[in-house]
């Protein structure tokens, strides 16, 4: 990290910064670099994160792939300061990197107090009252995003259940892989397609246990925007049931916290109009998604595009997708001989 | 092929070494990623081992099944459980046969993939649905097979195995 430039953007970002401390990098993901740093100015310290495009910001992708439906940082920023102000929670935006600061693309955004760790706010102890409030407090900051007026935001893309199961359905084919529980699971998709939603809103599209920050109280901020656009609200519903993102917790449809009735009368309940036939849908096209992911990255694996072994790791995850979408579409409880 | 160490136990050395001798020793970043290798040793290792036998369970639930589907549109004579995989490969003439499978594995397996090719078709035709007997059955067993091996210790493995003990 070049620290001086940092330095720099720090003191435009904060009124009165002189220095900054305790740089951290949190992660390193194939898209983005996550920094946690703090300013240091008279009146005290100034918990910060820095968001940046990790290489060239394709990540696992090829660069330039038209199935990347990641925004760019300065669209993210942009919704992040949009949705800010309509009533769901999110860290405040600091400063956007512009090319003069020589740090890449990303921008800085404050450092709200809390975890995002799944397994620590599924199981820990210290987390009990946190679990009991957060899917009230979910159901009404899906409900004030879906609510926000698109007019607000940057342009986004508009997305929809066709859409998506044509884009996912492509991916898949391109793997070339033979699996009869994907290809039941497209008949289903294609024979249960939801009519339009009858007003596409703003979507976070990876609203999902792992992308909350929660304290001890309850959700605090909805972090990771890059896949923001517009669509059908029972999307985000949807895939936040994946059961790949209950971490444990299966029995808890709605992101390993609860039964998906809290969430939906929360989400009412703030004026939100919900559908579980729809929600339901939604989560078994995003449990195809997610097995489809975890194929994409092992195929940039094999390409040589990102050759960590984490990346050939997670190919092996598709199947979980299968046996989930088995759990979904074909439940059967017969044992099975041998 | 006969080797000693075998290919299984070549891999369990390299695990008992990662997790005695070399995870001790590390931390954060190099830590995390020791683990992450051995859990693809791991699958390997179980892969090796578990393979033949849960290829061969799908190999004759597949035959079953295709020659069931067969019977129902009058393909084929039902009492030769030989026609099933004869209308598979005269179903699909241009499919080409993994070389790699028809040397290394057993003879009847070259198969098994031209066989799942036309179940996935099946299915994605309409000519096979929820609805065939025994397709249930052998999605669950197949996915559940490769799921212990893939990951076994995945919340919604442990639920389905832990459900079939009991019943």
């Amino acid at each position: 990290m070049e620290e001086t430039r940092l330095l720099a953007l720090v003191c435009r970002a904060v009124p009165g910064a002189t220095a900054l401390a305790a740089l951290e990098r949190l992660s390193g993901g194939a898209n983005n670099e996550t920094w946690a740093l703090d300013a240091v100015a008279p009146s005290g310290r100034v918990p910060l994160i820095l968001r940046r495009k990790a290489g060239d910001g394709a990540g696992f992708r090829v660069p330039g792939d038209p199935d990347d439906a990641s925004v760019s940082p300065e669209t993210e920023a942009a919704v992040l300061r949009a949705v800010g102000t309509t009533g769901v929670p999110v860290p405040a935006i600091r400063a956007v990197l512009e090319p003069s600061d020589r740090l890449g693309r990303g921008f800085l955004m404050d450092r709200v107090p809390g975890e995002t760790r799944p397994k620590r706010l599924l199981h820990d102890a210290a987390f009990a009252d946190s679990r009991r409030a957060v899917l009230g407090d979910c159901g009404r900051a899906l409900a004030a995003l879906h609510a926000t007026p698109v007019s607000v935001l940057p342009p986004l893309r508009t997305s929809s259940a066709v859409l998506e199961l044509a884009l996912w359905e492509r991916r898949w084919r391109t793997h070339g892989s033979d699996r009869p529980v994907f290809e039941l699971a497209l008949r289903w998709l294609h024979e249960h397609l939801p009519t339009a939603a009858r007003q596409p809103v703003p979507l976070h599209g990876d609203f999902r246990t792992g992308n909350l920050l929660l304290d001890r109280r309850g959700l605090r901020a909805v972090l990771d925007w890059e896949l923001a656009c517009i669509g059908d609200p029972m999307a985000d519903l949807g895939w936040f049931c994946v059961a790949s993102w209950r971490f444990g917790a299966l029995d808890a449809v709605a992101g390993g916290f609860g039964p998906l009735e809290e969430l939906l009368a929360a989400y009412r309940a703030a004026g939100g109009e919900a559908d579980a036939d729809r929600v339901r849908y939604w989560e078994v096209l995003g449990t195809f998604r997610w097995g489809v992911i975890c194929l994409d990255m092992a195929a940039a694996w094999r390409a040589g595009r990102d050759r960590s072994v984490e990346r050939a790791a997670i190919g092996r995850r598709a199947s979980e997708t299968e046996l989930d979408l088995l759990r979904l579409l074909l439940p059967e409880r017969r044992a099975l001989p041998g | 092929m006969e080797t000693i160490p075998d290919a299984a136990e070549l891999i369990d050395a390299a695990i008992e070494s990662l997790r005695a001798e070399l995870l001790p020793a590390l931390g954060g970043r190099e830590a995390f990623q020791v683990r992450v290798i051995l859990n693809v040793l791991e699958i390997a290792r179980r892969e090796i081992l578990q393979s033949p036998a849960a290829d061969a369970d799908e190999f004759v639930r597949l035959r079953g099944l295709l020659a069931a589907r067969d019977r129902a549109g009058d393909l084929s004579d039902p009492s030769d459980p030989n026609d099933a995989e004869d209308a598979v490969v005269s179903a699909t003439p241009t499919e080409a046969i993994d070389v790699h499978d028809a040397i290394d594995r057993s003879a009847t397996l070259p198969t098994l993939s031209t066989m799942r090719r036309t179940l996935c078709e099946s299915i994605r035709e309409g000519r096979i649905d929820a609805a065939t007997p025994g397709l249930t059955e052998h999605l669950w067993a197949d996915v559940l097979a490769r799921v212990a091996v893939d990951q076994p210790t995945y919340p919604s493995f442990l639920h389905e195995a832990a459900t079939r003990t009991r019943d």
